[in-house]
């Protein structure tokens, strides 16, 4: 299907026409646009994102002499659609019923198909805590933000809305999950700006923590100022939960006015929990004291005289402890302390200034104000439409997670980056995401539309032609399944899911169990531990668990597996029951070489059954069926 | 034979080029030929293949990397400062060299002194962690564009006895070192808990080696038709993969994997707890000739109650160190094991409250074995451990400084990414006044 590239504007046209006709449904149509919600109102007046996109790489490729490779054909569609649509892949039997269905639109039927289902919020929501969690402390904070994300996305709730409460929000967590994601960082400030720079701005300022970025435009002064804006989070933990529960925090911002308070109650509480490590230090010595008087002559001059020091401070502190906290200079009260004392606190008044000053990125100073917090007034700031990263980060990053490399890598790096291709329609990419109300499943659709989306992956020799071809678009990359993908197309495709219920304590919801499934998959397959891009990592533990784990080989067998039982029972001929077991787990009939060397070896294999489980095996740990192609 | 699915035969030669985006990274260990060689049961399982390996022009040398995760307070360990503002409470223990103590925490350590070399006076840049890591594992400092190899990966791919049948790079605990550039060959083995046996090694329940032959045939089908429709990096990253599988799943060295075999009384030495264990696990290895071993220890990240925290981690540090000293010097692999401890940066002379925070400034490494002269203290800082008085070292001349000790050629080339990388960056100077 090389086009000839003689003519640009006819060529132009007929890859934009031929987003979605499959390769076996004949010649290519005239171009009809598929037309994504939201986009309906623009459509008269500018081209639609797959126009855009297909005539910017088709152009793009004229100036680098590169040829696309053909369009992939419908099995491998649904495939990769199911796989970075809804984290699994097809069932059997709706390959079968993708690959009979003669419409020319069942491309574009699908996409919408997918869009609607419920597992396209629940894959959205896990790719999107992955990444927002992954600098974030583990512990039971986590888990409000998941599920609140998914209803988010269910809902087909803005973007930008969405990011206000990630970045703003406050409350319980259990009825504003949203907090889950600054409530993991607890008092990690650092990363937890680091994280949502990353995420939302495609802003890499965390190297600028400790000194100004070697390469990027980022100073030790933004980076502070930036951080300042979650310096007045405060969460306390009000339900500590138990008995299957998981506790219950609160997150809320200390009010622009309460600062100084907040800050001399800090300090009063600081004081009050080392004067009470100190008087049960002193209660333990004195009990020691009376028990051991010998070991107390021998001591050094060292510890008597550490522990004098600690008496006396002790006895400064009861003093202090009830006094009213002086109202006009905490700077002249810290010094009043004794040295020790003193000085804890001086660091802590330190680390307090370096994130006094709230200042937004491109400058902008920030009002302290009691009608908006710190953090909403950043998150406003991010949802802005003016904001000019906030629109190319999503596209560029959302690109990534479907054409397996970003417009400008690395994905979060925009300002720093030196790898880019095709900077104007990130730029344009951004505002029209934007302007169109930033509909993430909007977003999506349009990118799945394109033609360029559908190209198959590239066949020359794996090498520097190869690369350049993926890097500019030309073909689609072969790239790994992450962990999650990994367990969910191994559910599908042994039918499993009641092997998992099977597992099941009493009452235990399924969605636990999955997890505690999903934890030792990630143990086993997931070398990534930032959580990003959490591919499937082969290793040797990998290779074993495939090969010889209980997993594969209970789903596999003819006694345990439903599906096979299913297969023998629907059809007696063997090719086809060969061809079934090849739509659960390839989501593609077997080619006719691979028909006839393994019907030999499925025949060779004697036993009743033990050859098509020996097929099962071999397609469950094939490269192909953890790849996505 | 084009057609031979058979693991073991040796008449096709593997590619060896490392693979591409997205493969690279993974755990794929290295084709290792297909010769068996006798190997013996029981407590000393070194020798034989040890001596073959030698035979062969392979140095012999191995690496054990005791990596302290968060990185270590040099002011509680290797370079304590008593008396002082900045020291805090904590004690210091002489040694017969001038001006070089130990901390009271390190007792054992302290007394193997003079078989020990430590660097007091690292110095670098990188405050972050995993800049710092990648930066202190890797010898270079990371850029989005060459993925840099750990130096357990250098080892493996530079040292590692061709022939053996367990990989050539262990890792025990945290997160896997990079192999970068240098491929999956050359990632490592990581396991998680010392004692607990590998998981899923025995044949499924009905299938026996035959079986599992016939699957393996079926698979090569599959893999063909990938291959053919641009799957190739990750058909051959799974072909390399499934082989070091079935190797180990059939190799009588897997017994060194089993803790069990040795005394109660030395398990007890080492410490019972997870690195403790892996450090007897990583003796093990060593002399069943595995090449390149990194046992790590997290928790070191103390910017809260440094004092206890760092403590508690030395009651688990100086005990199985020490013990694997002892251990390597008696079974005479201490001349060729190369051991170094470090984290990936250090922490602030200065408490802040009662933690300390990153301090890359200045920072340890204790190293024992392969020629090191022990008892030598390198570099200096000033009483209050804020600065380096002396003999600064950048970790470009640490990683040059392990490739003499372990005989690796740290000018090797490859090129990435369209431009020329050696080993070891090439500004690294070896620092020729540790060696005896």
């Amino acid at each position: 299907m090389k086009s000839s590239f003689a003519a640009v504007g006819w060529s132009v046209v007929v890859w934009c026409g031929n987003g979605l006709a499959s390769q076996e449904a004949g010649p290519p149509e005239a171009a009809t646009e598929a037309a994504s919600p939201g986009n309906q109102s623009s459509q008269a007046a500018s081209p639609s994102i797959p126009e855009l996109v297909d005539a910017a790489l088709a152009s793009h490729w004229q100036e680098l002499s590169l040829s696309p490779t053909p369009i992939v054909d419908d099995a491998a569609f649904l495939r990769r659609l199911s796989i970075d649509l809804l984290g699994t892949i097809p069932s059997r039997e709706e390959v079968e019923q993708f690959l009979e269905e003669k419409s020319p639109e069942k491309r574009s039927l699908k996409i919408d198909e997918y869009l609607g289902d419920p597992a396209f919020a629940e894959n959205l929501s896990i790719v999107w805590s992955n990444l927002l969690l992954s600098g974030a402390q583990s512990g039971p904070e986590r888990v409000a933000l998941r599920p609140w994300l998914e209803e988010s996305f269910a809902a087909n709730l803005s973007l930008s809305d969405i990011v206000r409460d990630l970045v703003g929000g406050r409350g319980r967590s259990d009825e504003n999950g949203a907090v889950g994601f600054a409530l993991s960082y607890e008092r990690d400030i650092e990363a937890l700006s680091a994280v949502t720079a990353k995420s939302f701005l495609g802003l890499q300022i965390q190297c600028a923590q400790c000194h100004d970025h070697p390469y990027d435009r980022w100073k030790q002064d933004e980076f502070n100022g930036f951080a300042s804006f979650f310096a007045l989070m405060r969460a306390n933990r009000v339900d500590p939960g138990g008995g299957g529960t998981p506790p219950v925090f609160r997150l809320v911002d200390v009010p622009s006015s309460e600062q100084r308070e907040d800050e001399l109650g800090r300090i009063r509480s600081f004081l009050k929990k080392m004067q009470g490590e100190l008087e049960v230090e002193e209660a333990e010595e004195n009990r020691d004291a009376g028990e051991d008087m010998e070991e107390m002559q021998g001591e050094s001059m060292d510890v008597a005289m550490r522990r004098e020091r600690a008496m006396k401070l002790l006895r400064e502190l009861r003093k202090l402890k009830d006094g009213p906290l002086p109202e006009q200079d905490i700077e002249s009260f810290v010094s009043s302390l004794p040295p020790e004392v003193g000085q804890r606190i001086r660091d802590e008044r330190e680390k307090r200034q370096k994130f006094s000053a709230p200042r937004y990125l491109d400058g902008m100073e920030y009002q302290e104000n009691d009608l908006l917090s710190r953090r909403e007034a950043l998150a406003e700031w991010i949802a802005d439409p003016d904001n000019p990263y906030f629109g190319p980060a999503i596209v560029n990053r959302v690109w990534k997670q479907l054409f397996g490399v970003a417009l400008t890598e690395p994905v979060d790096d925009l300002t720093g980056s030196t790898d880019i291709v095709l900077a104007e329609l990130l730029d344009t990419l951004g505002q029209r995401f934007v302007a169109d109300g930033t509909d993430l499943r909007a977003l999506i659709g349009a990118l799945v539309r394109t033609r360029a989306y559908s190209l198959a992956a590239g066949t020359v020799p794996a090498g520097e032609a190869r690369t350049l071809q993926e890097r500019h678009f030309a073909a689609h990359p072969v790239r790994p399944l992450s962990a999650e993908q990994v367990l969910h197309a191994l559910l599908r495709a042994t039918q499993s899911e009641e092997f998992v219920q099977n597992r099941r304590s009493r009452g235990e919801p399924f969605e636990r169990v999955r997890q505690r499934l999903l934890e030792q998959f990630k143990y086993v397959f997931s070398d990534d531990e930032a959580g990003e891009g959490d591919s499937f990592s082969a290793g040797i533990p990998q290779a074993l668990f495939l090969m010889n784990g209980k997993f594969t080989n209970e789903t596999i067998s003819i006694r345990r597996s439903p599906m096979l039982e299913d297969i023998l029972g629907e059809t007696r001929s063997e090719e086809k029951r060969i061809e079934q077991i090849f739509y659960a787990t390839l989501s593609r009939g077997p080619t006719s070489k691979e028909k006839s060397r393994l019907s030999t070896l499925v025949r060779l294999s004697g036993k009743k059954g033990s050859g098509l489980e020996d097929l099962f095996w071999s397609l469950l740990n094939s490269s192909e069926f953890i790849s996505n192609h | 034979m084009k057609n031979c699915t058979d693991d073991r035969c040796s008449s096709h030669p593997e590619d060896d080029r490392p693979l591409g985006r997205g493969w690279t990274r993974r755990a794929f260990l290295r084709d290792a030929g297909s010769s068996m060689t006798a190997a013996m049961l029981g407590p000393s399982l070194f020798s034989m293949l040890g001596r073959e390996a030698l035979a062969r022009g392979a140095t012999g040398k191995k690496l054990v990397l005791l990596w302290l995760e968060g990185g270590p307070s040099q002011m509680e360990t290797f370079d304590p400062k008593p008396g002082t503002e900045n020291g805090g409470p904590l004690k210091a223990l002489a040694t017969g060299v001038p001006g070089w103590t130990f901390s009271e925490f390190l007792p054992q350590l302290h007394r193997r002194a003079k078989d020990l070399c430590v660097i007091r006076s690292m110095s670098t840049k990188e405050g972050n962690h995993s800049r710092a890591r990648m930066l202190v594992k890797t010898g270079y400092v990371p850029n989005p564009t060459v993925a840099f190899p750990a130096i357990g990966a250098i080892v493996a791919s530079e040292l590692a006895d061709p022939d053996l049948e367990l990989p050539a790079f262990v890792q025990i605990n945290g997160a896997p070192s990079p192999s970068g550039y240098l491929g999956m060959e050359s990632a490592p083995f990581v396991i998680r808990d010392p004692t607990k046996k590998i998981e899923n090694l025995d044949y499924a329940g009905g299938v026996d080696r035959e079986r599992l032959s016939r699957r393996l045939d079926m698979l090569e089908v599959l893999e063909d038709e990938f291959r053919k429709k641009g799957g190739e990096e990750p058909v051959l990253a799974n072909k390399t993969l499934r082989k070091r599988a079935r190797r180990l799943m059939d190799t009588k060295l897997l017994a060194a994997f089993d803790l069990d075999q040795e005394k109660n009384a030395t398990r007890d030495r080492f410490g019972r707890n997870a690195f403790g264990q892996g450090c007897l696990l990583a003796r093990r290895l060593l002399e069943a000739g595995v090449c390149a071993v990194e046992v790590v220890l997290d928790g070191w990240d103390t910017h809260q109650d440094n004092l206890n925290r760092t403590k508690a981690l030395c009651e688990k540090l100086d005990p199985a160190f020490g013990s694997l000293m002892d251990d390597l010097n008696k079974r005479g692999l201490d001349k060729d094991t190369l051991i170094v401890c470090m984290g990936e940066f250090g922490r602030t002379p200065k408490m802040s409250g009662d933690g300390r925070n990153h301090w890359p400034g200045n920072w340890c490494v204790a190293m024992s074995g392969a020629g090191l002269k022990g008892g030598t203290a390198f570099g200096e800082t000033d009483e209050n451990g804020t600065t380096i008085t002396r003999d600064p070292v950048k970790v470009a001349d640490l990683f040059a400084t392990f490739s003499h000790a372990l005989g690796f050629n740290p000018d090797k080339e490859q090129v990435v990414a369209k431009r020329p990388v050696t080993l070891v960056d090439k500004e690294g100077k070896i620092l020729r006044g540790l060696f005896g």
